[in-house]
């Protein structure tokens, strides 16, 4: 059996979202055949659990149970993959608790999509689904995909950035040159956190000013941006990786105040459903040239970034002259996106099934190329007819 | 004297170093360790330990100690000699010092120490025990058989580990692979073409025996794995089957049957039997692929109950409607950088087509070897438009024909591995292609082929003369054959250089070649054959 890890929980502020999309998806997993699923709880002081008592979602209305009822792990590497070890160790009896063959990251958010534990995987040697570290660092950041995109031709909405530290010192002048650069109505956002969190719209300088200080409490870079006062949103979710890939159909999520908030998303009468549960349409009512440029888009955006598993792309569409912006990145997106690739045919652990191939073919394509030096630089036998 | 006896007996420790050495390159069997070291007197008595004799005799016979003295340094002086004349080649592969060597060299310590022992109380024993220093091979001899039931121990445990580790894989296609030769280059190009798209295990370098596959079972295989390529090797009828009971391959590729290790397998007729244990292994429903450019793999009884795939790239692939070939080649280009050609395929899975493909490697036989690939990818699903790609990236394989430019002076042509029949014959077919200078050869010409050796080397000595500029030859007794050969094609004496060792060879090669030369090393024998160094 493959000893499938499932990373979920995390220290970020989408720690209970997390726990839905695992239970989810690991109900599918089940049945996948060979695959044995360990699910690994990050709870929110930072520290791994594991355990059966992981496996029911009714579980988790009282979080310090969960930690009381689980066995705390930590992973180590071993000669072919990795293992969960108990944590403290114990000083009579076994202390592995099971091998990890392949990681399935789940965690939204700071700790689990930004990268961290991306890298730690890395370290660990084995394949793991989803963007390595590069792809999900930059995507997690704000700035940096926005920069990113630019160069790499994909349409993006301007934008400027500045660090809270020089805001506190300089509040007038940064107000000043937000206004002569992008204009009004703007929307600002801190670079690095999820879920629309800390997020604020403001139409004059003084809603401005007051949105730039509720963001900086949540980040020390703030990111700035034009805001598209008459638009739509439309979100569409890629599955693969940049060798081979697939596209699911456009939603168009509906809401009532000018965006998504972190209210709108997970605390409507949907309850524990997730992203699933708010109202959406699926598919969006899109024109063909309009559905084209932003399936190309994306598909742009996806391999430039060298992306792996499924995500979802947030894009904008600015209503007056129709051209779609891409918003947001999401390399763990909430629910894995299952319901738009259901919408497209795919069913959920079909879906899962192909991002697990996507994290072998990464990993392959890692192995399959020469990283280290086998010759000693410091080593007179080695270097014997190199050097001169 | 007992500090006589002590010295006597650490002389002979000294030199079972060597012994050792011999037995780690004769795979620790012990009746072809006991063949090879009578094989030639050199290897057990030289003239030089006449000395040591007569040391011995002086230091057992005569009782004045001043003598007794000049006896023991007689003795040592001997064992000089003998390291220096051990160390004066330098040693090709020295040996390793595994777990189970270390195993051997404790056991041959603690015999040596008793007998130390023993000489203590019965000095009158010195001079038998001085004269076991001339078949000082005898204590590894009996340290291996002491240590036999622990061997086996231990092999069982591995044996168990790895039949674990099978049984951890849930998505585990095992395909077997065996053949007279060939073998392992199909193995690197079937896993080449298949990593791209599976996680593939293939066992390294020659590993082809039970331990070899215990050890990269139990060293490699990951849950994750979904396709393991086991190269099955066979000296001895009942190999192959021994290896299909403890991997249980679903899929079985046979490259070649030919008279290769006729000293074991005694007959023709033997390998061909040994080799079809493949065949017989594949359970109902499994696949076969089947090389039909090799008349004697057409001799084995085709079975209807698995799925069969008819590959050839020779003759047959001129008429593949009336060989019924499911794989074959069109419009081949060979050059002295690759090859390129058109890849037919008409199977089940995929139905009728063709696809253009480009290689890097040289020489015919591994045409069969990327068809082979490619049927192997079409059955696991590969689309046929990805096989450019895949066959693009196969790397030749270093000392397996491989090729590169020398100081920017000559380009070698590096088959240094293995040579048999066929193998050199393309190796010789390649070389013929470069234009320009001169082409030489370096070759101590081609081992285990049993009573076929002189005829084959013989015939390898015809078809050389007719492409080669020079020839240089190692080991004036072992290539007698294809000196014969050159000389009933009536090739100049003064480009036929004999040499003894391979080392003599190079500072030959040195003094020969200019700019632009080609170089063809063909097949390269193990220390154990050197005969610099008896």
């Amino acid at each position: 059996m493959i000893q499938l890890g499932i990373f979920f929980g995390g220290t970020s502020v989408e720690h209970e979202v997390s726990v839905i999309t695992a239970q989810q998806a690991i109900a599918q997993l089940k049945k996948l055949p060979g695959y044995n699923v360990v699910p690994i709880y990050i709870s929110k002081d930072n520290h791994w659990y594991t355990g059966d008592y992981l496996h029911e979602v009714e579980h988790f209305k009282s979080l310090p149970t969960v930690i009381e009822k689980s066995q705390r792990v930590s992973m180590i590497k071993t000669d072919k993959g990795a293992c969960l070890i108990k944590n403290p160790l114990a000083t009579r009896g076994q202390n592995i608790i099971s091998a990890i063959d392949m990681a399935f990251p789940m965690i939204h958010g700071t700790g689990g999509e930004d990268g961290n534990l991306q890298g730690f995987l890395e370290h660990m040697q084995i394949p793991y689904v989803g963007c390595n570290v590069l792809a999900a660092s930059m995507t997690m950041d704000k700035i940096a995909s926005k920069l990113f995109l630019q160069s790499a031709g994909v349409r993006v909405v301007d934008g400027d950035w500045f660090y809270t530290h020089d805001w506190m010192t300089y509040p007038g002048a940064i107000l000043d040159d937000l206004e002569k650069k992008l204009g009004y109505p703007m929307i600002v956002k801190p670079a690095d956190i999820g879920s629309s969190v800390g997020i604020k719209t403001a139409k004059n300088r003084k809603a401005l000013m007051e949105a730039i200080d509720f963001a900086k409490q949540f980040t020390t870079r703030v990111l700035v941006e034009k805001m598209l006062d008459d638009m739509r949103e439309i979100n569409i979710s890629v599955l693969g990786d940049c060798e081979k890939l697939q596209l699911s159909v456009c939603e168009e999520p509906l809401t009532d105040s000018d965006i998504l908030t972190y209210e709108d998303k997970y605390m409507s009468e949907g309850g524990s459903k997730g992203m699933s549960a708010s109202k959406r349409q699926i598919p969006a009512d899109l024109s063909e040239p309009l559905l084209k440029e932003i399936r190309e888009m994306a598909t742009v955006a996806f391999t430039a970034l060298e992306c792996s598993g499924v995500i979802r792309i947030d894009f904008m569409i600015d209503n007056y002259t129709g051209k779609p912006y891409i918003n947001e990145f999401n390399t763990v997106p909430g629910s894995l996106a299952f319901y738009l690739w259901e919408a497209t045919g795919l069913s959920f652990l079909d879906m899962l099934s192909e991002a697990i191939e996507a994290g072998y073919r990464t990993f392959r394509r890692k192995n399959g190329i020469l990283r280290s030096n086998h010759l000693n630089l410091l080593s007179k036998k080695d270097l014997k007819g190199l050097k001169k | 004297m007992p500090i006589i006896a002590l010295i006597v007996i650490l002389l002979i420790h000294f030199r079972g170093e060597d012994d050792l050495h011999k037995f780690q390159q004769n795979s620790y069997r012990m009746k072809r360790y006991l063949k090879w070291r009578f094989g030639d007197y050199s290897r057990i008595l030289r003239p030089h330990e006449l000395l040591f004799f007569l040391g011995l005799c002086l230091a057992s016979f005569i009782d004045t100690p001043w003598l007794k003295v000049i006896g023991l340094v007689m003795m040592l002086v001997d064992t000089y000699f003998f390291w220096l004349i051990k160390t004066a080649y330098p040693i090709k592969k020295a040996l390793v010092y595994t777990v189970r060597v270390k195993r051997l060299k404790a056991t041959k310590t603690l015999l040596l120490a008793a007998l130390a022992v023993t000489c203590f109380y019965f000095p009158t024993l010195l001079f038998i025990i001085g004269l076991t220093y001339f078949v000082s091979f005898i204590y590894t001899f009996i340290a291996a058989i002491i240590n036999k039931p622990l061997e086996h121990y231990i092999s069982e445990r591995y044996y168990k580990d790895a039949q674990n580790e099978l049984s951890k894989a849930p998505h585990l296609n095992v395909l077997g692979i065996t053949g007279s030769y060939g073998k392992t280059s199909t193995k690197n190009v079937i896993n080449t073409v298949l990593s791209k798209d599976f996680n593939v295990l293939m066992t390294p370098e020659s590993f082809n025996t039970k331990m070899g596959l215990t050890r990269t079972l139990r060293e490699g295989l990951k849950p994750i794995h979904q396709v393991f390529i086991a190269e099955m090797g066979a000296k001895e009828v009942g190999d192959i089957k021994e290896l299909c009971d403890f991997v249980h391959p679903t899929m079985g590729i046979i490259t070649s049957i030919g008279p290769q290790h006729l000293e074991s397998f005694k007959t023709l007729e033997n390998v061909i039997q040994t080799k079809g244990e493949l065949f017989q292994a594949i359970p109902s429903g499994g696949t076969l692929f089947l090389n039909c450019d090799d008349e004697n793999i057409m001799k084995l009884p085709v079975r209807e109950d698995v799925t069969i795939y008819r590959y050839a790239v020779g003759e047959k692939a001129k008429s593949p409607e009336a060989h019924k070939l499911n794989v074959f080649i069109k419009s081949l280009k060979l050059g002295s950088r690759g090859a390129a050609f058109t890849l037919c395929y008409k199977t089940e899975k995929n139905g009728t087509g063709s696809v253009d493909l480009t290689t890097k490697l040289l020489g015919r036989h591994n045409l069969s070897n990327i068809v082979a690939a490619c049927a192997v990818a079409l059955h696991l699903g590969v689309e046929p438009s990805r096989l450019p790609v895949l066959v693009a990236s196969i790397e030749p394989v270093e000392h397996r024909l491989s090729h590169r430019l020398v100081a920017d002076k000559y380009t070698l042509l590096d088959d240094a591995f293995n040579s048999n029949p066929v193998g050199s014959k393309m190796a010789l077919e390649v070389l013929s292609h470069y234009e320009g200078k001169k082409k030489i050869i370096i070759t101590p010409g081609m081992i285990e082929l049993g009573d076929q050796a002189d005829a084959l080397n013989h015939a390898f000595g015809v078809a050389m003369a007719k492409v080669c500029d020079v020839v240089i030859l190692v080991g004036p007794k072992l290539t007698l054959p294809i000196q014969a050969g050159l000389k009933e094609e009536n090739y100049p004496e003064e480009n036929c250089h004999i040499v003894k060792s391979i080392h003599e060879a190079y500072t030959l090669l040195n003094d020969l070649v200019d700019q632009g030369d080609v170089v063809l090393i063909e097949n390269d024998l193990p220390d154990a054959f050197n005969e610099a160094l008896l």
